[in-house]
C-alpha cells in the first residue's frame, strides 16, 4: 500500500500543471464559498442588529389595541402620561433604557413638490438616543434637542424631496382627534442610517413639538426598551411581571423578533436562496474535480492495465486514484482556505460597495449597501472538508470504471 | 515437470453478433526452463494464448493449470496474486511506469510482495539491473531511456521476483533488428542462468531462430513445431 501512495504522489508531481490548475480551481471555489457565505452571514446578523438599533430596541410596550393595528400607526390607541411615568420607573428598576415614541403618518412636501408619505416619530431626543443609534448617524447638521422645533430627515429623504439643511418642509398629518394639521418645519439635521426601512421612511421631531402642534397630550404610541446586557431576558420577564403587578393590564410587550418577524421569515426564505448559490459553487468545484480525475484515469488506462498485470489488486489501484484526488483536494482546499481567510480578514473591515448596483432596490436585508463580512469558521471547516471529500468521491467513479475493463483491453488501449 | 498445461483450450470473442474463434482446442505443455516461441501470422491467436496462460484473460472452454493450480474459476484477487507471485510480463510497448525511475520500476514489483525487507529488495533490484546491462542508468526515467534500454528494464522487472514463467508478447516488435537480437540474446542468457521458463510470441524469422522450441499457430490451432514434445 505504501508504494501505491508513493505512486499517487509521484503522479501528482508528474502532472504539475494539471495538479496546479485543478487545485487553483478548487481553491477559487472554496474561497468564493467562504467569502459569499461570510458576507451573507454578516448581512443577516447585521440586519438583526439593525432591527434592534434603529427600529425596535429589544422590545416595546404598547396598548393591546395598538398592537393589533400597528401597521397603520394609530394615534388614538396610546399609552397615557401617568402610565408612561410608571413604565419609566419599571425601566429603571430593570436597568433598561426606555424611549416613548409616537409615529404620525404624514405627507411631506418641499416647495411645490408633491407630498410624499413618511412616518414622523415624535421622540424625546435624550431618551431616544439611549435606546436607538440614530444620533450617531447624523451626517449633517445636528441631532434634535428637547426644545428643538426642527425635523431630522434621512439622507434618502433629502434626495427624494430635494430639501437640504435649513430648508422648510410642510408636514401634513392627522391628530388623535382626527383633525387635519399642517406644519412648516425646518430641517435641522440629516442622518444616514444603514437600515433601509428607517432611512426611507422615518423622520423625527421632538415630543415637545408634537405636544404643541399635534395634540400629543403626554401620550406615546409605544415605548421601546433597550436592555443593559443587550438580550431581551431577564429584563423582559421582569417588565411583564411589573406591568401586571402595577395593574397596567391594557398594555402588552412585543420583542424585536416578533416585531421584525416579516424580515426574519423573509431571511429564512433568503437562506434557501443563498443555499442555492452555495450549492452552485459546490457543483462547479465538483465538476472541476470530476473533469481532472476523468482525464487522469483515461490517460492512464494502459498503465492501469499493466499494473493489474503485475498483480496489483483492483482495490489498490482505485485507492491510488483516491489518494491522488485527495492530494489535489487537500492542496486546493487549503489554498482556498488561506485565500478565504485572507478575503474575510480584508472584508471584515473593508466593505464591498453595492450602492450603485442596488440603488433604491429592495435587496431584502436591513443593512446599508456596503457589505462587510463576518468570520465564519464553521463554513471554513465545512468548505475544506467538502473540497477533500468531493475530490475523493468523484475520483472513485472513473477509477472503478477503469479497473472494470478487461486487462487485455486496457493494455492495448491507446 | 510441466509449469503450465493447456488442455482443450478454446477462446471465442463476440464482436456484435459475430463470434470469432480465436483459439480452437489448444493442447500444449511447457516445462521448467523452456525457451519457447509461439509463432504465426497476424490474427492467428498468439496474443490470445499468451494472455490466457498469463491469467490476463479467461479461456472460454478448457483447462489451464499453472504450477498445479487450476486457474479456471479463480477470483480476480487470487488471479492478481498468482500473477504477482508466479508470472512476469514483457510487453511489446514496454509499459513502464513513466513517473518511476528504472530502479523504482523494478523495485515496485518486489514491494508488492511483502515477504522481503526493503534492503533485500534494493539489492535484488540493483543486481538484476546490472545483469540486464543497465548499471549506472538506475535513476533514469523511462522517457530518458532508449527503446532497447526500456525493454531491458521491463525484462529486469519481469525477472526480479524470479517467477515460474515469463511471458513476452512480441518483445522485439518495437525495436530495430539489431537491438531486437540483443534483447533476445539477453533473455536467452537469463533463461539459461536462472532456468526461468520463457514463452514469447513473434512473427519475425530472425527472432524465431533464438527459440529452442517453436509452437506454430494457424487460425487458432497448433500445427506441429520444432523441439518440445
Ligand atoms: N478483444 C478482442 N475482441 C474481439 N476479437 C479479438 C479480441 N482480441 C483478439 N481478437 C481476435 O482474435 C483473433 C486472434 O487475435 P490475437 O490478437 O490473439 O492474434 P495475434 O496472433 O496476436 O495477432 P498479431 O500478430 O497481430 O498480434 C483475431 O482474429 C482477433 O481479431
Ligand atoms: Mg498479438
Amino acid at each position: 500500500m505504501r508504494n501505491i501512495i508513493i505512486l499517487a504522489f509521484k503522479n501528482l508531481a508528474r502532472h504539475k500543471k494539471r495538479t496546479i490548475i485543478t487545485s487553483v480551481a478548487i481553491s477559487f471555489g472554496i474561497m468564493l464559498l467562504i467569502w459569499i457565505h461570510g458576507m451573507l452571514k454578516w448581512a443577516d446578523n447585521e440586519s438583526q442588529r439593525n432591527l434592534k438599533r434603529y427600529e425596535f430596541g429589544n422590545f416595546t410596550i404598547s396598548t393591546k389595541a395598538y398592537k393589533e393595528d400597528r401597521d397603520s400607526f394609530p394615534v388614538d390607541m396610546v399609552i397615557n402620561g401617568s402610565e408612561i411615568q410608571k413604565i419609566f420607573r419599571i425601566a429603571e428598576k430593570t436597568g433598561s433604557y426606555a424611549s416613548p415614541r409616537t409615529g404620525f403618518k404624514s405627507m411631506m412636501s418641499y416647495k411645490r413638490g408633491f407630498g410624499l408619505p413618511y412616518i414622523v416619530f415624535a421622540i424625546d431626543p435624550e431618551k431616544d438616543a439611549q435606546v436607538f443609534n440614530i444620533k450617531e448617524k447624523i451626517m449633517d447638521g445636528q441631532y434634535l434637542d428637547k426644545n428643538s422645533e426642527g425635523i431630522l430627515i434621512s439622507a434618502h429623504c433629502r434626495k427624494e424631496l430635494g430639501a437640504g439643511l435649513g430648508d422648510y418642509l410642510v408636514m401634513e398629518t392627522r391628530t388623535k382627534y382626527d383633525t387635519f394639521q399642517a406644519l412648516t418645519i425646518k430641517v435641522v439635521g440629516i442622518y444616514d442610517c444603514p437600515d433601509p426601512v428607517v432611512n426611507r421612511n422615518h423622520l423625527f421631531i421632538t415630543r415637545n413639538m408634537a405636544e404643541k402642534n399635534l395634540q400629543l397630550e403626554g401620550t406615546a404610541a409605544e415605548i421601546a426598551f433597550r436592555t443593559k446586557n443587550g438580550n431581551n431576558e431577564p429584563a423582559l420577564s421582569l417588565v411583564k411581571e411589573s406591568l401586571s403587578s402595577a395593574g397596567l393590564t391594557g398594555l402588552t410587550t412585543e420583542t424585536w423578533q416578533e416585531l421584525g418577524s416579516d424580515y426574519l421569515t423573509l431571511s429564512q426564505t433568503k437562506k434557501g436562496g443563498s443555499t442555492m448559490i452555495i450549492f452552485f459553487i459546490f457543483i462547479i468545484v465538483a465538476v472541476g474535480i470530476i473533469n481532472t480525475m476523468l482525464m487522469a484515469v483515461f490517460e492512464r488506462i494502459r498503465e492501469i492495465g499493466m499494473l493489474r498485470a503485475l498483480g496489483v489488486r483492483d482495490r489498490d489501484i482505485v485507492s491510488s486514484f483516491i489518494v491522488e484526488a485527495a492530494g489535489i483536494g487537500i492542496l486546493g482546499s487549503l489554498i482556498g482556505l488561506i485565500l478565504g481567510i485572507g478575503v474575510s480578514a480584508y472584508s471584515v473591515y473593508h466593505g464591498l460597495d453595492f450602492t450603485s448596483s442596488f440603488k433604491d432596490m429592495d435587496y431584502g436585508y436591513r443593512t446599508g449597501t456596503i457589505f462587510y463580512n463576518e468570520w465564519n469558521p464553521e463554513m471554513m471547516a465545512m468548505a475544506v472538508i467538502f473540497g477533500i471529500l468531493c475530490s475523493v468521491l468523484v475520483s472513485i467513479i472513473p477509477a472503478r470504471k477503469a479497473v472494470k475493463m478487461e486487462i487485455t483491453d486496457s493494455i492495448r488501449y491507446i | 515437470m510441466a509449469i503450465i498445461k493447456c488442455k482443450n483450450v478454446f477462446k471465442d470473442y463476440k464482436v456484435g453478433h459475430i463470434v470469432v474463434h480465436a483459439l480452437k482446442d489448444i493442447n500444449v505443455e511447457f516445462k521448467k526452463g523452456e525457451f519457447s516461441a509461439i509463432v504465426g501470422p497476424s490474427g492467428s491467436g498468439k496474443s490470445t494464448l499468451l494472455n490466457i496462460i498469463g491469467c490476463l484473460d479467461k479461456a472460454t472452454k478448457g483447462e489451464v493449470i499453472l504450477n498445479d493450480i487450476p486457474i479456471k474459476d479463480q477470483d480476480k484477487n487470487v488471479l492478481a496474486d498468482i500473477r504477482r507471485d508466479h508470472l512476469g510480463f514483457v510487453f511489446q510497448t514496454f509499459n513502464l511506469i513513466p513517473v518511476l525511475t528504472a530502479f523504482e520500476n523494478v523495485n515496485f514489483v518486489l514491494s508488492l510482495k511483502k515477504d522481503s525487507s526493503a534492503e533485500e529488495n534494493r539489492k535484488k533490484t540493483l543486481k538484476i539491473l546490472e545483469e540486464v546491462g543497465l548499471k549506472g542508468l538506475e535513476n533514469r526515467r523511462p522517457l530518458d531511456l532508449s527503446g532497447g534500454q526500456q525493454q531491458r528494464v521491463a525484462i529486469a522487472r519481469a525477472l526480479v521476483k524470479e517467477p515460474a514463467l515469463v511471458l513476452a508478447d512480441e518483445p522485439t516488435a518495437n525495436l530495430d533488428s539489431h537491438t531486437g537480437s540483443e534483447i533476445m540474446q539477453l533473455m536467452k542468457d537469463l533463461n539459461k542462468k536462472k532456468s526461468i521458463t520463457f514463452i514469447f510470441s513473434t512473427h519475425d524469422k530472425m527472432v524465431m531462430e533464438h527459440a529452442r522450441r517453436i509452437i506454430n499457430l494457424r487460425d487458432g490451432m497448433i500445427k506441429n513445431g520444432k523441439g518440445g514434445k
